[in-house]
């Protein structure tokens, strides 16, 4: 009977935590969220800087590319579970357009993801300069395009 | 002719020189042998006048793309016809739409002169000695050389006609009557051609006129009056946004609210990718303008433009100020 309940409790336990992975724990404040999400945000800008450079022609060490381009690929695939709802008001500059039109906001997301694992490909095929510098152009056009329709103005 | 150490009555010619990649080897050789100052300068001399025509109309189309001719007339969204006009553009004073500006005798400035078409790019004067509303940026394009606005119209010509149906303005009242745009004019618009500045490099003098004049920066990136007018003192700076709640930062130099902390690198790599400082991305009229006019030229005149900007006096406007970094940034 012991081992029993032990046994359920552990698959409830897990089943909790599996599905509690995806979405942020509704328990946590959605200021904190707000912040981790602004950091996450960026993260992602430096790793583009650090590309950047690379492809401006200031830094010849390649080492950290892939890294970078990686770092970006994985930050745009936890972006989504960042904006839960709840946290559009306080210190954010999310607007209520990414929860009233959420399918929009996730395919914008999408669109720039791909374009992210796009740079990767390049990085990791060829890292021909120019050609970085073409992928990046490419994806930074695509963060805008969720910036401009869910993001505040400065 | 001595022309060599001769200063130049029109520099804008000068300043033309180290613009347009087609162009370029010619231009420095000309430029170097006649220093190119008569009003007779190299393009006259330059090869025949078949050549001629194809390179003007070159010349003129990266003319068009540097000053949005072809973005503020072309109405992308609803795919109208290049340069065929009826774009909207918001502003406080109300909605206006672009006109037709292809070769269409209608709609479009078939019918006019060279003569017709300057007046209407440099003095805002239509054929009819009607004024136009100084949301066609003739205030930045007044200064505009005689050869490059010669360009443009060979490249204007040069466009498919269409015909379209114009759509009227809507603009609030009083600013809706004829006269408005007259006494505005009367009150803030004085024609004041560009003076080259010798004391400066070449690329210095590029960049403002890119600036200056082409690019028409300071139309969105100066403060207004309430009358919607620039002031000279403040330019750049920084202006609220006429659409949004939002501000259109200060390019000037300035450390805590404008572009102090952007060295020419940065300005030339935002110009061409859109991309800041810190990795972040420009967004709204700014991508657009990155991507249909500063991503589209040379490298040399995006040196230019960020060689100028940072040769700004620096502004403080306290609208602006970033916020530091305080202990918030910890959890
Ligand atoms: C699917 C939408 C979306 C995509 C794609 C996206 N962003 Fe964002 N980004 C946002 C939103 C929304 C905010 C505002 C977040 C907030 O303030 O809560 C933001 C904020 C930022 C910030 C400011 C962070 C801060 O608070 O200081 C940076 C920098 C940034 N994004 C960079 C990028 C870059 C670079 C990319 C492309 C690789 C990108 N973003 C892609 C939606 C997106
Ligand atoms: C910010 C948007 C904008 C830009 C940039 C712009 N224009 Fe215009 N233009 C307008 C508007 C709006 C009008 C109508 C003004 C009015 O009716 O008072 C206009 C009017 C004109 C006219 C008069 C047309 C007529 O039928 O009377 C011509 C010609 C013209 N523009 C050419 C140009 C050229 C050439 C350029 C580039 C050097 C240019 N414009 C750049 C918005 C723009
Ligand atoms: C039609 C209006 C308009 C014109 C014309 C314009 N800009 Fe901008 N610019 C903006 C706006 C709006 C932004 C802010 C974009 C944003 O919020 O991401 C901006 C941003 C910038 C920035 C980034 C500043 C920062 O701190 O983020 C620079 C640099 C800049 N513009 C330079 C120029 C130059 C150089 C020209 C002329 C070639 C120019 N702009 C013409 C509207 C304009």
């Amino acid at each position: 009977m012991v081992r029993k309940n032990l046994l359920i409790s552990t698959i409830l336990a897990l089943v909790l935590f599996i599905i509690g992975l995806p979405a942020v724990q509704a328990a946590d404040e959605a200021k904190d969220v707000i912040k981790f999400r602004q950091n996450l945000m960026k993260g992602i800008g430096a790793h583009i800087n650090n590309i950047a450079a690379v492809a401006k022609g200031k830094i010849s060490f390649q080492g950290n590319l892939v890294s970078d381009a990686q770092g970006i690929v994985n930050g745009l695939a936890t972006t989504g579970d960042l904006f839960p709802e709840g946290t559009e008001g306080g210190k954010t500059n999310a607007l209520s357009s990414i929860w009233e039109d959420r399918a929009g906001f996730e395919k914008t997301l999408r669109e720039s993801s791909e374009k992210a694992e796009q740079l990767l490909g390049v990085i990791q095929d060829s890292g021909d300069i120019k050609e970085i510098g073409v992928a990046l152009g490419a994806l930074g056009k695509s963060c805008g395009k969720c910036h401009e329709p869910y993001r505040k103005k400065m | 002719m001595n022309l060599i150490g001769r200063r130049c009555k029109s520099h804008l010619e000068n300043m033309r020189a180290n613009t347009y990649a087609p162009h370029f080897p010619k231009l420095i050789v000309f430029g170097i042998l006649l220093s190119t100052c008569s009003s007779l300068g190299a393009r006259d001399i330059v090869a025949n006048e078949i050549e001629k025509d194809s390179n003007s109309i070159i010349r003129g189309g990266y003319i068009a793309r540097t000053s949005n001719c072809i973005s503020c007339h072309t109405d992308v969204k609803d795919g109208s016809p290049l340069l065929g006009g009826g774009r909207p553009i918001i502003t406080k004073f109300g909605t206006f739409f672009s006109p037709n500006i292809t070769a269409d005798p209608i709609s479009g400035i078939g019918q006019w002169t060279l003569e017709d078409f300057r007046n209407a790019l440099t003095q805002g004067l239509s054929p009819q000695g009607e004024h136009y509303y100084p949301v066609f940026p003739y205030t930045s394009f007044s200064a505009m050389s005689a050869a490059d606005s010669e360009d443009l119209w060979r490249y204007l010509k040069s466009v498919q006609a269409f015909k379209t149906v114009n759509r009227k303005h809507q603009i609030k009242f009083p600013f809706s009557l004829s006269l408005a745009p007259r006494l505005w004019k009367m009150a803030f618009f004085s024609f004041k051609p560009l003076e080259f500045n010798p004391k400066k490099s070449l690329r210095w003098n590029r960049g403002m006129y890119i600036v200056e004049v082409l690019g028409h920066c300071q139309e969105c990136h100066s403060p207004r009056n309430f009358m919607g007018a620039l002031s000279k003192k403040t330019a750049y700076s920084g202006a609220k946004h006429p659409t949004d709640n939002g501000y259109i930062p200060n390019i000037t130099p300035d450390p805590t609210s404008g572009i102090g902390h952007w060295d020419e690198d940065d300005i030339s790599w935002f110009l061409e990718t859109g991309f800041l400082p810190d990795g972040d991305i420009t967004s709204g009229v700014m991508a657009e303008i990155v991507e249909t006019a500063t991503s589209q030229l040379t490298t040399g005149d995006r040196q230019a433009i960020a060689t100028f900007l940072k040769s700004l006096r620096p502004i403080k406007n306290p609208s602006l100020e970033r916020e530091t970094e305080n202990a918030e940034e910890d959890w």
